[in-house]
């Protein structure tokens, strides 16, 4: 790894954490999504230092453009202007559970690339780079979602189709029950 | 490699893809004609329900055809619950327009929701790989989920659209980790795959616990006793035409899949999941029998009742043998036909504030409305398993195919539970012919329940009785010449 390599991964990892930790800390749902966005650009520049850059393209192409702007529409929809998040429907020991949840969620993941050998990289690095190219390959990628996992993939849409009538149904009625409360 | 399928083989999507295409067709109308043409889109939808099923019949796949690199295998077993769903979808669609004016629900969303849930239906015993599998129940439960909590005015509705979406996500997520168990120890999530790639004996825990976890989602889909807490308040809350719909149709595909499911791709490991659906069985009879015994409200018996019938299936599942397939698929079907039956009834006679009869309401009603009392006893019966109706076929079907396997002392529990059921069906009927009518005012509701709270049943109109009449009519039909069906059912198994 050269300094300029070091150099940006520090700088995609510190924007990484900001976003992150903004998302979560900011009392705006708009900030939040916003904080989000820089979030996934940070994550997409991490996946090209890694040589997927499939992974990357799809990071910014479909998180940070089309769920983002789907969170933002939602955001919109529902959210009063000027409303902010109110914590009222946190759990007893919340903070807590979710610390013992994070530690398990480390070990975890620390355990997972143990087992898989990122961590005595010169036994594995030859296979695990033939297995990366294979995962991350935009040829491999495009083949297995066109051809074995087409129907799926097609039914996915009809879902989504179903979640958004679902959504528009639930949306008016909150209105019109409003509505009706005038009437 | 690439993509290629002959224009023969995609012939066998014709019917799902009319009943998709005309899902988007209904929500365009719904925007062009302003959300008021209720019967008009109902009417449309059935016109794309006649045409599919023309579709179906002329497209009725002899020999499997394979689509989509094999994602999907058509074959008279898939075609046959296909064509069911139609039906089904069809009698639902002459159910709803009346009631959705009655009940005020809006929106035309409502229709073009039953198509997509169909058509995730129609799809589901044809599919051949679990990721498939997943997103087709998905595919079938989302709009549910919706159509559940259709009927906003009602508490009721609400709750039930809520409760059925959390426990919903919930059983998906079990399936999701159990097909992700599965996909992890034999490399594979194709039915057929997987049969050929189990690991050695001692290496299949996780394994097992995949297929643990994927019971217990079915369990949760099919409404199996530790898993059917949702059953009732769903039930009882949707829109009456709905709960028909979700008792019918859920019902025949979940159940369908699930044959499939385990008797392609997990027959290796029949010792296990045997084992557990046994207890589920058991359990299932039992309490879906003893909760049923005290409910006052006809949909909730319903529920219930669709509890215990599931139990029953599960006879089926657990025989796993060549009878159990056409077994399964006719008690499917004569259950649907007397569900729909009644739960038009119900439709028929629901008043706004509840969307549900009380069998106190049922009270004289043999005087009254004597064709619908007779109509609702000879569902019943059937329901029950009583001889000449389409039940009682299904249920000695079903039994034969137990006892062919070899499960006696499941049989005679499940044969136990059935004299249980006689109490609580006759009930129902004891209070249309027997029981006096008495003269009181209705049970308390809210004022604003609209003109229909006069007299004590509002009399049946046409598009039930056309539903309750064609229900009559399947239900006898398979009841006295139960081989018109057994026919097909058996040249068509899988």
């Amino acid at each position: 790894m050269n300094v300029i390599e070091l150099i940006v991964f520090f700088a995609a990892v510190a924007l990484a954490l900001v976003g992150a930790v903004g998302m979560v800390m900011s009392r705006n749902p708009v900030h939040s999504a916003l904080f989000l966005i820089a979030n996934f650009f940070a994550l997409a520049v991490i996946f090209l230092m890694l040589s997927a850059p499939v992974l990357a393209a799809l990071q910014i192409l479909v998180y940070a453009g089309a769920i983002m702007v789907l969170f933002l529409f939602v955001i919109f929809f529902f959210v009063q202007p000027g409303q902010k998040h109110a914590y009222v429907y946190s759990l007893p020991w919340q903070a807590f559970l979710s610390g013992i949840l994070v530690i398990v969620l480390v070990c975890v993941l620390v355990a997972g690339l143990y087992m898989g050998g990122v961590f005595a990289p010169e036994e594995h690095v030859q296979s695990m780079a033939v297995k990366a190219e294979e995962l991350t390959s935009p040829q491999a990628l495009g083949s297995a979602l066109f051809s074995r996992y087409l129907l799926p993939f097609e039914l996915t849409s009809l879902l989504l189709l179903a979640a958004m009538l679902g959504a528009v149904v639930l949306a008016r009625r909150e209105k019109r029950s409003n509505g009706e409360e005038e009437g | 490699m690439g993509v290629s399928f002959a224009a023969g083989k995609v012939s066998a999507l014709l019917p799902m893809g009319v009943i998709v295409l005309a899902a988007l067709l209904l929500v365009l109308l719904d925007v062009l004609w302003r959300g008021r043409a209720n019967r008009r889109l109902a009417a449309m939808g059935a016109v794309a329900v006649i045409v599919a099923g023309i579709a179906q019949l002329v497209y009725f796949p002899r020999i499997p055809a394979q689509v989509f690199s094999g994602a999907l295998k058509f074959d008279g077993f898939a075609a046959i619950v296909a064509f069911a769903v139609l039906a089904i979808l069809l009698l639902t669609l002459i159910l709803s327009p009346a009631h959705v004016a009655r009940m005020g629900l809006r929106g035309g969303e409502y229709y073009a929701l039953l198509f997509l849930s169909a058509s995730g239906m129609m799809l589901l015993p044809a599919a051949r790989g679990l990721v498939s599998i997943i997103i087709c129940i998905e595919l079938v439960s989302l709009p549910l989920y919706v159509l559940a909590g259709y009927n906003r005015r009602l508490a009721f509705s609400r709750e039930a659209g809520f409760k059925y979406f959390l426990l919903g996500a919930f059983a998906s997520a079990f399936m999701i980790y159990g097909a992700a168990f599965i996909w992890g120890t034999t490399g594979t999530l194709w039915l057929s795959g997987i049969a050929e790639s189990l690991p050695s004996p001692e290496n299949r825990a996780l394994l097992l616990l995949g297929l643990g976890l994927l019971l217990v989602g079915f369990g949760f889909k099919t409404a199996l006793a530790p898993f059917h807490a949702w059953v009732p308040d769903v039930y009882e809350g949707s829109p009456t035409p709905v709960t028909a719909f979700m008792a019918a149709g859920v019902k025949l595909a979940v159940f369908a899949v699930f044959l499939r499911v385990l008797m392609e791709g997990m027959m290796p490991l029949a010792e296990f999941w045997r084992l557990g659906l046994y207890v589920l069985a058991v359990i299932t009879m039992c309490l879906g029998n003893l909760l049923a015994l005290h409910q006052m409200s006809l949909k909730r018996l319903l529920a219930y009742s669709s509890i215990t019938h599931a139990g029953y299936l599960v006879l089926g599942l657990v025989a796993a043998n060549a009878e159990a397939i056409s077994a399964v698929l006719f008690y499917l079907l004569a259950y649907g036909a007397a569900v729909i039956g009644s739960l038009a009834l119900v439709a028929a006679w629901a008043v706004r504030g509840t969307d549900d009869v009380y069998i106190s309401d049922l009270r004289g009603a043999a005087e009254r409305q004597p064709m619908a009392a007779l109509a609702l006893t000879l569902f019943m019966l059937s329901l029950i398993g009583f001889p000449i109706t389409a039940g009682f076929i299904g249920k000695v079907l079903l039994f034969y195919a137990a006892y062919k396997a070899g499960y006696i002392a499941l049989l005679i529990i499940a044969i136990i539970n059935t004299m249980v059921s006689v109490y609580y069906y006759l009930r129902v009927v004891q209070a249309m012919y027997i029981l006096p009518q008495e003269e009181r005012a209705k049970p308390a509701e809210p004022a604003k329940s609209g003109g229909d709270a006069g007299g004590a049943l509002s009399p049946v109109a046409w598009p039930y009785l056309t539903v309750v009449l064609v229900s009559a009519v399947v239900v006898l039909v398979l009841g006295l010449v139960p081989r018109s069906l057994l026919v097909w059912l058996s040249i068509y198994s899988f």
